[in-house]
């Protein structure tokens, strides 16, 4: 019972809020925007018309806009309850396309709500070329370029030439944007050397002007190497990644499933933009190594060094190897840091020293360590002396030596033996005992040869021999010889005709010749049997006949009655069984007839 | 079989005088030094060995066994350059020799002179020396050469003259191409000094570019008074002492 009481309140409740806050009688505002006042051309920007205070039944005039359409992408409502007071909006949305780049305007919009004419507010925007971004992506702007990825270096003051100076560089790109194919940072500038960067640099993100960073940072080291002031910037390549929208074909309109932003994440690609990153110009200026005060040992570090010296063993014979052991520890241009010198006296015999160097620590602290074998030679040392080490500080701007301290040894047993026995059986030990260790390293080693062999009096390679290339030139002109031999050889058998018209143009050339002498000899008889025999040999050939078969028969029935060959094969053939006598012209005639006659048959 | 005999006689009728080219002659006077060098080497005087080997070198050339015992001698008394520099002599001999290539793989290891990993086509360039890559060359030449002169009496069917024309023309064209890329590097230097820097000028004085390890190759390319300068296998760039590096081809005797 109490609960049917309950209920019967509340829905009186309900129902007396729902008359007593009618939004038809609030006071109806229309308002349009435009989601985007600048994109490009392959792609939609979002038009609202939003009527508030309202009922639904609002009516939406849109304009007509010359290149632009509007295609109705449904309407969606809200209501709001403020202090008791209800508020009902509308959105009607529309996707506006361009078919054109350019400046548009979307004049103000008409609508008509409980009986009266409203207006919005004209929306100017701009629509860009197809594939250039539009403001918002900033790719194209410089600004917003340097802003979404730029690269920092640091390093500052005066330096020396060969000193080590730290330097950091630093690649910021903007979380908003992605990018790949990011290059090692390269160095543009003379007088100034860098190491080879690591290709893992440090990754971390840092925030910049409010905004978040992903940023790459490579520890590295910067050295002068002449004196000068020298610009220094470093570049680095990169791709931007832009992401080129699907234009929404939905033929339902609204908002269809696949007019979601997620699926543009998933359907459509990323276009790449190379862009090159360029530090800001720094000067890099390296002054000369002060010459006053120069320590003798110095031999070109430029640091901060610290030197600590060890012996073993302390307690010997006269005549055995000490191993000093010099670390030299610090900052700077290891490989101008050179071992300790030895005092050069008689009491000490030493041997070379030998380097191993440690790899770098995170503050760029390194050790060089040096290992030299001394022989005590007077069996009154008590002390192995000081060693020095001489270095520029740049901090400082002076030269520092460091000294270590003398270090105790004990010699005992062999004082009794004379000098020079002594020398000669302290350089034995040494050296057996170095022979031995360097033995040990290569005692693989595959053994001696125990025969000559052949000897040779030059190395030079095979090529370089002068019988290598004189056979290299026969072969290749017998090559060249016989390809061309081929060639020819080839053409004839593929080109049989060709070879037909050389030999007659061959033989006709000799007859003429044959039959000109004759005429000039006035000799008719001799005149009228080349002819004959001329017109023979070039029929045959073109006939494919006996040369000798041919009579005149042959030539009434295959040539032209007209033919001046006839005539003359006739007479020709006259002469050769009776007396016949040509004058000169005729035979000159003749001649000229037969030739004339005989090119054009070939 | 007429046919067979002429392809394969006329290679090595032209390869014939040149065969007995290559032979050379040892007098036993070199053969009884080589001995006595030997036997200092056995009783470890290694240093006197190095004398004795070289002694035959300046007298009578070079010889596999002559530069393998000398680079030897080398490596015993811890002068890495120099060994390096006689075991690549020696391989410029016989480039296949398990021997030579063994002793040279063994005093770089234990020297710490890595070689830089090669590319593909790298590998492929160096799996023949210059020499047997010259040698190839010039035997596709010769086989493309006399099959071009048998088959003015002989007919080959045209899939035959394709095939062997085609395998001749790829092997002459790589070969020549390996020779090429060898030539190259095929005149490099060995850093014979322990005391060796790069220098970015060829004065004494000048900034070091860095060390360079006693037995690294290098490649020199022009020489400026006492300096050469040289280019490393890792690409690094510098001056160096001219004293401080040997070539491998061509010493002077």
């Amino acid at each position: 019972m109490q609960i049917r009481g309950l209920t019967i309140f509340l829905l009186f409740c309900l129902t007396s809020l729902v008359l007593t806050t009618n939004p038809l009688h609030a006071e109806v505002g229309v308002e349009a925007s435009l989601s985007h006042l600048s994109f490009p051309e392959d792609r939609m920007a979002q038009l609202t018309v939003t009527v508030s205070g309202a009922s639904k039944n609002a009516d939406i005039r849109l304009p007509e806009i010359d290149s632009i359409s509007l295609h109705n992408r449904g309407q969606s409502s809200q209501i709001n309850m403020i202090n008791g007071t209800i508020t009902s909006s509308l959105s009607h949305n529309y996707l506006v396309q361009a078919a054109q780049p350019g400046q548009f305007t979307i004049p103000a919009i008409e609508v008509r709500a409980a009986g009266k004419s409203y207006h919005t507010e004209p929306i100017a925007f701009t629509v860009t070329a197809s594939g250039q971004s539009s403001n918002e992506t900033h790719s194209k702007d410089g600004n917003s370029l340097a802003e979404a990825a730029f690269l920092k270096i640091s390093f500052s003051g005066e330096h020396y030439p060969g000193e080590i100076v730290p330097l950091t560089i630093k690649a910021y790109f903007s979380q908003k944007y992605r990018f790949d194919e990011i290059s090692l940072p390269t160095l543009q500038g003379d007088g100034v050397i860098t190491p080879q960067l690591n290709t893992n640099p440090i990754k971390s993100q840092e925030a910049v002007n409010k905004r978040m960073y992903h940023v790459l940072t490579w520890e590295t080291s910067l050295s002068g190497i002449k004196v000068g002031e020298h610009p220094v910037l470093f570049s680095l390549n990169a791709s931007l990644l832009t992401q080129q929208k699907r234009r929404s074909s939905s033929p339902f309109g609204g908002n269809s499933l696949f007019g979601d932003s997620l699926f543009d994440n998933f359907f459509s690609g990323y276009q790449r933009k190379p862009i090159s990153l360029r530090s800001e110009e720094t000067v890099f200026n390296v002054l000369p190594l002060p010459t006053d005060n120069q320590p003798a040992g110095f031999t070109g570090a430029i640091g901060t060094f610290d030197l600590k010296v060890s012996a073993s063993p302390l307690n010997l014979e006269v005549g055995e190897p000490i191993t000093l052991i010099m670390e030299i520890s610090g900052t700077g241009n290891f490989d101008r840091v050179e071992a300790p010198q030895f005092p050069a006296t008689t009491d000490w015999k030493t041997y070379s020293p030998t380097s191993d160097f440690s790899t770098e620590t995170n503050n760029h602290s390194r050790t060089k360590v040096f290992e030299q074998a001394v022989v005590a030679k007077n069996p009154e040392l008590s002390k192995i002396p000081a060693l020095a080490f001489s270095y520029f500080d740049p901090a400082l701007k002076d030269y520092l030596t460091i000294t270590s301290a003398p270090i105790d040894i004990e010699l005992r047993g062999s004082s009794m033996a004379p000098p020079m026995a002594q020398a000669t059986v302290i350089k034995e030990k040494v050296n057996s005992a170095i022979q031995k260790q360097v033995q040990e390293r290569f005692r693989r080693l595959a053994p001696i040869r125990l025969e000559t062999g052949t000897f040779h009096k030059e190395l030079n390679p095979l090529y370089k021999k002068r019988w290598f290339l004189a056979v290299s030139l026969l072969l290749l002109l017998i090559l060249i010889t016989s390809i061309f031999l081929k060639f020819k050889q080839n053409q004839k058998r593929n080109n049989p005709e060709r070879g037909l018209l050389q030999q007659k143009q061959e033989q006709l050339a000799n007859d003429i010749q044959t039959v000109k002498q004759a005429m000039e000899d006035g000799n008719s008889r001799g005149f009228c049997s080349a002819c004959r025999r001329t017109i023979q040999n070039q029929l045959g050939i073109l006939w494919h006949i006996e040369p000798s078969a041919i009579s005149l028969t042959n030539l009434e029935s295959k040539l032209h009655p007209d033919s001046p060959l006839l005539e003359i094969f006739a007479i020709a053939e006259e002469a050769a069984y009776g007396a016949v006598e040509l004058s000169a012209e005729k035979m000159q005639d003749y001649t000229t007839k037969m030739t004339l006659e005989l090119e054009k048959l070939a | 079989m007429n046919r067979l005999a002429f392809i394969v006689l006329i290679p090595m009728l032209l390869l014939l005088p040149f065969g007995s080219a290559l032979q050379g002659e040892t007098s036993s006077n070199v053969e009884t030094l080589f001995q006595e060098a030997n036997s200092t080497y056995s009783r470890g005087e290694f240093s006197l060995a190095i004398e004795k080997y070289n002694h035959i070198v300046q007298n009578s050339g070079y010889s596999v066994a002559l530069l393998l015992n000398l680079a030897n001698s080398y490596a015993q008394t811890e002068q890495i350059g120099k060994a390096v520099v006689n075991y690549e002599r020696a391989l410029l001999l016989s480039p296949s020799d398990p021997d030579i290539s063994g002793n040279l793989e063994l005093i770089r290891k234990e020297s710490g002179l890595f070689q830089e990993e090669r590319s593909a086509s790298g590998k492929l360039f160096h799996f023949f020396s210059s020499n047997q890559w010259a040698g190839l060359s010039l035997l596709s030449f010769l086989v493309l050469t006399c099959f071009q002169l048998a088959s003015f009496k002989i007919l080959f069917t045209r899939q035959t003259g394709r095939v062997v024309t085609f395998i001749c023309v790829a092997l002459l064209l790589l070969s020549a191409t390996a020779t090429y890329v060898r030539h190259q590097t095929i005149n490099p230097s060995i850093v014979i000094s322990p005391e060796a820097r790069l220098l970015i000028s060829p004065f004494e004085t000048a900034t070091s570019a860095g060390m360079i390890q006693e037995g690294r190759r290098i490649h020199p390319s022009k020489t400026y008074n006492t300096f050469t300068y040289v280019t490393d296998d890792t690409n690094r760039k510098g001056w160096i002492q001219t004293a401080f590096i040997e070539s491998v081809c061509n010493p002077p005797l």
